[in-house]
């Protein structure tokens, strides 16, 4: 079998003479050159015959098929970011929040702006371990300690910004615009100010403190906003039973007071 | 692979009608496609002929056609140069045999430059062409395809329009039935 193989592959030395390919392709030069005008054929001629013909089809609407690229890219990411606020560990879009999370810090350039953010992001952490909590999840201990201490690196970044902030502007005095007025929320007992959340303690009481810190940051109030966040750690490390012991107790003290 | 995206530019730059294109796979396929035309009509004028029909063939399809369905150059030249000794044939009413007598076998090797070599092709080529005449046309035609001209399997699959699996099978048997015969040669 292989001697007929090398046998025919000794064929290929048959070739036409130089002389008649020479002459041939002048005549076929000839031959084209008097059909059609010699024309520079360009890149993107050269492209759109590379491509496959469907593809090269939509090729013939540039702006349009940008367009559509644009405005499907752009949907697209928000409709995974809208979806993948609701999600906890585990869920499929939560890399997604993840990454929404990251390239919203990553573009943020004021670090009063990125304090908040910290803050934003250690309330939607609590937000996840209350639902992780709740509902059936795989290896839940463990999504909960990754949580925790997420939201324990979120807060100190949060406590190291603002620090800084409040050293470098010590002159500044909090701006109090409704301080005479009462926030319907918190009620002075002495010197302490105390949170009402009704019965429902434990988390949601760490998101309502970090809450408050977020708008104090807003009135310029860091020191205050420094107290809350510093109140909110406290609140996330007390067990909740006793919380919600202590702050009935403060609440009780309260109405005494105000009568 | 070099070769092969080479070939896809231009592939492309001829279906883009570029005439530099043109000239360029004429210098490039033009021994393989008078080879293929030799064996298939085994007259070397003919096959001269006929070759030059082929590429002027290419060049009108190309400019008459708005999408070209072959996916390689070479598949389009050797699909066009079937056309073209079929429609040959047709317009002279021959049937299509090989044969090739003393003379054009003569013609052939002069081709050579050292006398030594000349005569060693002479005798595979009287041999070879002896004995391929007598196979089928679609086996000569598979023979030339991939042993000849080197053309890949999934080359010839698409120029014959059948499965690799087909062009396989054809190339297993073209290769016994030739075998057999050069057997038969020797004794």
């Amino acid at each position: 079998m292989k001697t007929v193989v090398a046998k025919l592959n000794g064929l290929n030395d048959i070739v036409p003479s130089t002389e008649w390919k020479e002459r041939t392709r002048e005549i076929l030069r000839m031959q084209i050159n008097a059909g059609a005008q010699a024309e520079k054929v360009g890149v993107f001629e050269v492209i759109d015959n590379l491509m496959p013909s469907w593809l090269s089809g939509l090729s013939s609407k540039p702006v349009a098929v940008f367009t559509l690229i644009v405005l499907a890219v752009v949907t697209g990411s928000y409709a995974s970011l809208r979806a993948s606020r609701q999600t906890k560990p585990g869920d499929s879009l939560y890399v997604a929040k993840m990454v929404g999370e990251k390239t919203q810090m990553a573009l943020t350039f004021n670090e009063v702006d990125k304090a908040k953010l910290n803050l934003e992001f250690a309330s939607n952490r609590v937000e996840e371990m209350s639902r992780v909590s709740a509902e059936p999840v795989q290896q839940k201990d463990q999504a909960i300690a990754d949580l925790n201490s997420s939201f324990t690196n979120q807060i100190d970044q949060a406590k190291s910004r603002l620090t800084k902030l409040a050293q470098s502007q010590p002159a500044a005095a909090p701006v109090k615009p409704a301080a005479s007025k009462p926030s319907p929320k918190t009620l002075a007992v002495g010197d302490d100010k105390v949170t009402v959340t009704g019965a429902n303690l434990g988390k949601d009481n760490v998101s309502m403190q970090i809450a408050e810190a977020q708008q104090l940051i807003e009135k310029n109030d860091i020191q205050g906003a420094l107290t809350k966040i510093e109140a909110a750690t406290k609140s996330a490390d007390v067990p909740a039973d006793t919380k919600a012991t202590s702050t009935v107790k403060t609440e009780e003290k309260a109405t005494s007071t105000s009568k | 692979m070099k070769g092969f995206f080479q070939d896809k530019i231009l592939f492309a730059k001829l279906k883009s009608q570029d005439q530099a294109a043109f000239l360029e796979a004429y210098d490039r396929y033009v021994d393989k496609i008078y080879r293929f035309i030799f064996f298939k009509v085994g007259d070397a004028a003919e096959a001269e002929d006929l070759t030059s029909a082929t590429f002027l063939k290419t060049w009108q399809y190309i400019g008459q056609q708005e999408t070209v369905d072959e996916k390689t150059l070479p598949a389009l030249l050797y699909r066009i140069a079937r056309n073209v000794v079929i429609d040959h044939y047709r317009q002279s009413n021959k049937t299509e045999m090989v044969s090739i007598d003393e003379e054009e076998s003569q013609t052939l090797v002069d081709l050579k430059q050292d006398p030594s070599e000349a005569f060693a092709l002479k005798a595979d080529v009287e041999i070879l062409h002896k004995r391929m005449k007598e196979l089928k046309d679609e086996y000569r035609e598979v023979l030339i395809m991939r042993f000849v001209n080197e053309l890949s399997i999934a080359e010839i699959a698409e120029i014959l329009e059948k499965s690799k699996g087909n062009v396989r099978v054809l190339i297993f048997r073209a290769t016994s039935a030739l075998k057999e015969l050069m057997k038969e040669e020797k004794d």
